[in-house]
C-alpha cells in the first residue's frame, strides 16, 4: 500500500484512526456504469452456468452412448487417444487460464482492497468491536501460564529496581522504629510485671495483717495541671 | 479464569491485624498510688543513674588528674563516708530537679510513675526539695508503703505527695 517514496497511497480517512470521515458524494453517471457492470456480470454469471450445465449433460450422454454403440477396438482406442489429447490441451489450457487469472488478481486485488479500505473508517470499525466480550472469551490465565518469564526477568535492571523500592520505603526509618517498638514492648512488660506484683504483695501483707478493707491507691487526678513535658517511652 | 477471593487467597489485601493495646496499657490502674516493688525498682533504677554520675566523675577526675601530673598518677582512693555523703548530694540533686521539672525521675519513667502534690500537679520547688532530703536520708520510709492503706510512703504521708502509675500518653489507647 505505499509507493516508492514509502508514503501510504490510502487517502488520509483510512490513516487516521477515530474519527468518521466525510464520503464524497456519488454522481448519476456512476450509478448508471454501475447498474450496466451488474448486468453484465449477471449475464456472464447466467451464460457460464448453462454452458457448464450443458456441457456436462453432452459429455455424461456421449459417454453413455461410446459406451453401449458396437464400436470396433481399434477406433475405440483411437478415441481414447484423441480424448487424452484434448484432456491434455485442456489441462494446459486450464493452466494458462489460472495463471492468466492469478496475474489479474494479482494487480486488481490489491487496489480493490486499497478502495475498499479508503472507503472505510478503521476507527468506526473499532469502536463497534465489544473488546470486553473478546476479553471474556479468552482465556488470559493459560496465556499467561505459557510466556516464560525468565527471559522478561533477564532483561529486567533488578538491582536497579532494588534500589528503587528500597529508596521508595524508606528502609532506616522502618528498623528505627521496629527497635523502638521493641523497646516499648519491653517496657510496657516491666510495667504490668511490677503492677502485677504490687498487687500480690499488697494482698499478702493484708492478709497478714488480717485486713478485711480494700486499700484506698485512688490519687487526686488533675490531668489539666499537669505539665506537658512528658517523654514517652 | 482463577477466580479472586475477597482476601483468602491474597492475605496482603486483608487489612493487618490491630494489636491489643488494651490488655498492654492496663489503663484500670492510671492514676492509683504505685505499690512497694514498682517504687522499690524504680527506686534502684534511679540509684544506678546515681552510681553512674558517681563512676563519670570518678573517671573524669582521673583523666584530669592523669593529664596533669603523668608522672604523679594514681587512682584516687576516697573511703566509704565520703562516696556516701557525695552520692547522696548527687542523689538529692538529681531527684529533686527531676520531680520538679518532669515530675519524675528516670526510673519513674522507666516504671510508669510520677510523683504529684496533694493537689495532684508536680511538686513546688520547696516540696521536692523536702521531699529529695527525706528520700536520701530515711530511705527505710518507702517500707510504709506496705502497710499503708493508700500506698504511701512516710515521706508522702508527711508531705502529703503521692506517687502514681502514670504511663506516657503514647502508650494509652487512642480509639
Amino acid at each position: 500500500m505505499r509507493d516508492e517514496s514509502g508514503r501510504s497511497r490510502l487517502p488520509a480517512a483510512t490513516r487516521t484512526t477515530g474519527r468518521l470521515q466525510p464520503r464524497p458524494a456519488v454522481r448519476a453517471s456512476d450509478l448508471a456504469v454501475q447498474d450496466a457492470a451488474d448486468a453484465a456480470l449477471a449475464t456472464t454469471v447466467l451464460a457460464m452456468t448453462v454452458a457448464r450445465t450443458v456441457f456436462r449433460v453432452a459429455a455424461r450422454t456421449s459417454q453413455e452412448a461410446v459406451r453401449l454403440m458396437p464400436v470396433p477396438s481399434f477406433v475405440r482406442q483411437r478415441a481414447r487417444g484423441v480424448v487424452q489429447a484434448a484432456r491434455a490441451q485442456g489441462e494446459a489450457q486450464r493452466a494458462v487460464a489460472l495463471a492468466e487469472i492469478g496475474r489479474i488478481a494479482d494487480a486488481v486485488i490489491p487496489r480493490t482492497v486499497e478502495a475498499v479500505l479508503a472507503r472505510t473508517d478503521v476507527g468506526e470499525v473499532a469502536a463497534q468491536l465489544d473488546v470486553d466480550a473478546i476479553v471474556d472469551r479468552l482465556d488470559l490465565d493459560s496465556i499467561v501460564a505459557r510466556v516464560d518469564l525468565d527471559p522478561i526477568v533477564a532483561r529486567l535492571d533488578l538491582i536497579g529496581l532494588a534500589r528503587y523500592v528500597v529508596d521508595g520505603i524508606d528502609l532506616p526509618v522502618i528498623i528505627r522504629s521496629s527497635s523502638g517498638s521493641m523497646t516499648t514492648d519491653i517496657v510496657r512488660g516491666i510495667r504490668r510485671g511490677s503492677a502485677d506484683a504490687d498487687v500480690a504483695v499488697e494482698r499478702i501483707v493484708d492478709r497478714l495483717l488480717l485486713r478485711r478493707a480494700p486499700r484506698r491507691p485512688a490519687a487526686p487526678n488533675r490531668p489539666g495541671k499537669r505539665r506537658s513535658d512528658d517523654r514517652a517511652t | 479464569m482463577i477466580e479472586q477471593p475477597e482476601t483468602g487467597g491474597y492475605p496482603w489485601h486483608a487489612p493487618p491485624p490491630r494489636r491489643d493495646l488494651l490488655a498492654l496499657t492496663r489503663p484500670e490502674i492510671q492514676g492509683r498510688r504505685a505499690g512497694f516493688v514498682t517504687r522499690m525498682l524504680a527506686n534502684v533504677v534511679d540509684a544506678g543513674v546515681v552510681i553512674g554520675v558517681l563512676l563519670g566523675a570518678y573517671t573524669t577526675i582521673s583523666i584530669v588528674k592523669f593529664l596533669w601530673a603523668p608522672q604523679a598518677f594514681h587512682f584516687l582512693a576516697p573511703n566509704f563516708a565520703f562516696v556516701l555523703i557525695i552520692g547522696g548530694a548527687v542523689e538529692f540533686v538529681y531527684l529533686t530537679a527531676a520531680w520538679r521539672i518532669w515530675g519524675r525521675t528516670w526510673g519513674d519513667q522507666l516504671l510508669g510513675l510520677r510523683v504529684i502534690s496533694f493537689r495532684g500537679t508536680h511538686l513546688r520547688w520547696a516540696g521536692a526539695t523536702v521531699r529529695a532530703a527525706l528520700c536520701v536520708t530515711i530511705p527505710i520510709g518507702l517500707v510504709w508503703v506496705l502497710v499503708s492503706r493508700e500506698n504511701r510512703s512516710a515521706q508522702d504521708v508527711v508531705l502529703r505527695t503521692s506517687v502514681v502509675y502514670d504511663w506516657p500518653r503514647r502508650d494509652q489507647v487512642t480509639s
